[in-house]
């Protein structure tokens, strides 16, 4: 049954193979152990991705063909705490008894640390194997590890095994059929295993009865999901109540404090028994680089260049660059990437095909400006991105898997934190001046769901290069130069990131719980080629079936809203986009631009052909102008133009002050509110659910509307060109609702709590 | 009472007690390794002076000063 091609039965597939399976795996152990190059290794290509239910959190299965396997790969983590998502989402797969065998990956670089999970995993009571990964990186670094003993000391199979060299996987298929359940005595103290059961016995749901240790261990540590879901039964509180006392009294420390330090106790004396040499951290390459890749003064300047490359990798090379040599009419000149992609490929070549083929076949003209204007356009649209979301996710990839961003997370989480970013953050916005899309999908490595969040509302506020000819359009037009104007837009657009930020941090929607900020630094690794393109093909093809379809929707409809109208008293396709049912939309849509300052059907149609891209903006203002939609922006003509128009629909002369407020204004709603259509598919494609997109795309207008209508009436009423309305009033309820909801105290303590000192204990 | 955050660069501790009971942070921190006895260095501190980079236990770690702030220990 080869169904992986096959989205729509994803969900069935899965069912039927792990039904149908041998033996069922549950794969779990610390971030960064080696554990996805183990699962790739295990599953080839047999994998599906999904979702836990109620969570952002990826649920990837596979299987094993050979030996008929099937395998959940649980989230990395450290713990089965009951705080983070990961955490409670493995827990309760591992209560379930959806699997048989758990195998357990443990670094054996850091081996210290990482058997704590096996410990916490041991309380389960399931058949464990035990797969000591990076014996490679270990050997290098001379230290050896006594397998044999390991084994005894755990009690469990221990298979030595280098995932990334592909050493050891045979070995750990044969070895999974002899699982054993561990024996928390061998680690632990009798009078704590005897206060463990006194309260595990307490436990009779039949379906935890084979974990009921593991449960018992979390309440006696007052885990705060169990103690909630037992409330009710008398017999185990007051088995907890007791067993907390006497454990306290027998060890003098409180439970949580004690069972930690019983693993790290049981875990030092199983690694004496079974290694001479003691781990002196990181190997000694990753020290060495992180001496200067994290040296006070060094590591901001090294970051600034390392994010140069990934610029230069995304939009550089592949919309700047001109290397591709393109003859037309006798004439070469050469393309950057992009545009060749969008302009030959799918401008000319494609264009030409689709036509021919069609004409060949007799097809009406308006079927064949569907074709080619509406669906190539709009294929093209969304493909056109590929290049550089291909680049992009290159280069991030690659320093994702090398375990730099970890180090870029620690340089600048001072600066973000405060309003709700991350040092992650940073990136999508660099890559934003160029262009929204591949920075919205940027923001795919910062793991802090929260911070993912704000990071897709705000990465499009930065002004990307295509809404830089609307801004030229204002400059030439009717701010007359001003020097301050540039400035003011990008000075602007890092205040509302900011704002937003902040804004946003303070509302409970925005603080989900998510790990605290304890991070492992950890060893640098050399992704290998396979994983960094893997990826890529995800990321690339995630964008074209989600974002895609959207783009391609609005794309076709807007092409079907512009050429089609009612002309000479026909209803059918028009020439003069005065009378397209976009412009009968347009003129009905119109008064919501009342308020701030340019209601009429040309801008609002320019505001809808925005929406497809913003570029159009300047070459629709310039075709419902009277003039050739290839006027160019900074065109004298176009200046006039401009300027002839909002003087005309406002009622006032040419040198007066109200035009750079409209302008202002105008401009201030086509930069800060929603991106392109494509951007938007991004952005739905990275929140996930419909629910935040939506919440996304209100705020960012909201937003922009409120920015404009400041300028608009406040600006305007202070320079005496507006008078007093009741837009006015409303202006200024504006500006305080923003001042309230930037001052307010956050509803939520956060995550890390700064504990005043009277509060330590 | 000295705690991490306020321990110069470079120099050894040896934890006495992680405070904040109760809290999501303190049972990560335990986790982690950070536990009554173990020893723990400061490795360096970010360019901005926060978070720092702890050696603990055999690995790197980081964690916000806000936090360091409530793990005691002596030297």
């Amino acid at each position: 049954m080869n169904c992986r091609k096959c989205k729509g039965c994803e969900i069935s597939s899965n069912v039927l193979i792990d039904r149908f399976a041998s033996k069922r795996i549950a794969l779990i152990g610390n971030p960064n152990c080696g554990k996805t190059t183990l699962f790739n290794l295990l599953t080839k290509s047999h994998q599906y991705v999904g979702n836990w239910p109620g969570v952002t959190v990826d649920r990837v299965e596979g299987h094993v063909k050979d030996y008929n396997y099937a395998i959940v790969d649980l989230p990395g983590l450290y713990a089965l705490s009951p705080y983070s998502p990961e955490e409670i989402v493995s827990r309760n797969y591992l209560l379930s008894d959806e699997y048989d065998v758990i195998v357990n990956i443990v670094d054996a670089s850091h081996l210290e640390r990482s058997l704590s999970l096996t410990l916490e995993l041991a309380s389960f009571n399931k058949p464990m194997v035990i797969a000591l990964n990076m014996m490679d990186v270990i050997a290098k670094q001379g230290i050896s590890i006594d397998v044999k003993a390991l084994e005894n000391a755990l009690g469990v199979p221990v298979v030595s095994m280098s995932a990334s060299k592909k050493k050891g996987e045979k070995e750990l298929l044969k070895t999974i059929a002899k699982a054993r359940v561990p024996e928390i005595e061998k680690y632990y103290d009798k009078n704590v295993i005897r206060i463990i059961d006194s309260v595990a016995n307490k436990i009779t749901d039949e379906k935890s009865l084979f974990s009921r240790r593991f449960i018992a261990t979390s309440l006696l540590q007052s885990d705060e999901v169990y103690l909630e879901e037992h409330e009710s039964n008398q017999a185990i509180m007051d088995s907890v109540k007791q067993g907390i006392k006497e454990l306290e009294e027998y060890t003098n420390t409180d439970c949580q404090a004690y069972f930690a330090d019983a693993r790290y106790s049981a875990i030092g004396r199983i690694v004496d028994s079974c290694k001479k040499k003691q781990e002196k951290g990181n190997s000694n390459i990753t020290k060495a680089i992180d001496t200067v890749v994290l040296n006070r003064i060094l590591a901001l300047p090294i970051f600034f260049i390392v994010v140069g490359f990934v610029y230069f990798g995304a939009m550089y090379f592949t919309s700047y660059l001109e290397l591709i040599p393109h003859t037309a009419d006798g004439e070469t000149e050469y393309l950057n990437i992009t545009d060749y992609v969008n302009d030959v490929v799918f401008g000319e070549f494609a264009t030409s095909i689709v036509e021919n083929m069609l004409t060949a076949v007799s097809s009406p003209d308006w079927f064949v400006s569907l074709m080619v204007d509406g669906v190539v356009g709009g294929v093209g649209a969304v493909l056109g991105f590929l290049p550089q979301i291909a680049c992009l996710f290159l280069f991030l990839s690659f320093l994702e898997q090398s375990g730099y961003m970890t180090r870029v997370a620690f340089i600048l989480d001072r600066i973000f934190r405060s309003f709700g970013l991350s040092g992650k953050n940073f990136i999508p916005l660099v890559i934003a001046t160029g262009c929204g899309v591949p920075a919205l999908m940027a923001n795919a490595t910062i793991d802090n769901i929260n911070e993912k969040r704000i990071g897709l509302i705000t990465t499009t506020f930065i002004p990307c290069s295509a809404k830089l000819p609307i801004m030229t359009m204002i400059f030439a037009s009717v701010m007359n130069n001003a020097w301050w104007f540039a400035p003011f837009v990008y000075a602007m657009s890092i205040f509302s990131i900011v704002c937003t930020g902040i804004i946003l941090k303070k509302s409970n929607a925005f603080n989900e719980s998510v790990s605290p900020f304890v991070m492992e630094i950890p060893d640098y690794h050399m992704p290998s080629l396979f994983s960094v393109l893997k990826e890529v093909y995800t990321r690339c093809r995630a964008f074209v079936v989600k974002a895609g379809t959207i783009i391609f929707t609005v794309v076709v409809l807007v092409w079907l809203l512009s050429n089609t109208g009612v002309e000479n008293k026909n209803i059918g396709f028009v020439e003069n986009v005065d009378n397209s049912f976009l412009a009968m939309i347009g003129g009905l849509i119109a008064f919501i631009f009342a308020p701030i300052g340019f209601a009429s059907w040309q801008s609002a149609v320019a505001m809808v052909n925005g929406f497809l891209a913003k570029e159009n903006v300047v070459s629709t203002m310039a075709v419902v102008l009277g003039l050739s939609e290839n006027t160019l922006e900074e065109d004298q003509s176009l200046s006039q133009a401009l300027v002839s128009f909002f003087a005309r629909i406002n009622g006032c002369d040419e040198n007066s002050y109200l035009l750079p407020i409209i302008g202002l204004s105008f401009l201030s709603f086509c930069l800060w509110s929603t991106p392109c259509v494509a951007a938007l598919g991004a952005m739905k494609r990275s929140l996930g659910s419909n629910r935040w997109f939506l919440f996304a795309i209100f705020y960012m207008t909201a937003w922009a509307y409120g920015i404009s209508l400041v300028i608009y009436q406040l600006f305007g009423y202070m320079y005496g060109v507006v008078p007093f309305n009741t837009f006015t009033v409303i202006a200024i309820a504006v500006l305080l609702l923003f001042i309230v909801l930037l001052i307010r105290p956050s509803k939520h303590k956060g995550v890390s709590l700064s504990i005043p000192s009277k509060r330590i204990d | 009472m000295k705690t991490l955050d306020k321990i110069p660069v470079l120099s050894n501790a040896v934890v006495k007690k992680v405070h904040a009971k109760g809290t999501s942070l303190r049972r990560r921190l335990l986790d982690m390794g950070i536990t009554q006895g173990c020893q723990v260095t400061k490795v360096r501190q970010a360019p901005l002076g926060d978070p720092i980079e702890l050696n603990v236990r055999g690995y790197s770690l980081i964690i916000r000063n806000e936090d360091a702030m409530l793990i005691e220990v002596e030297c």
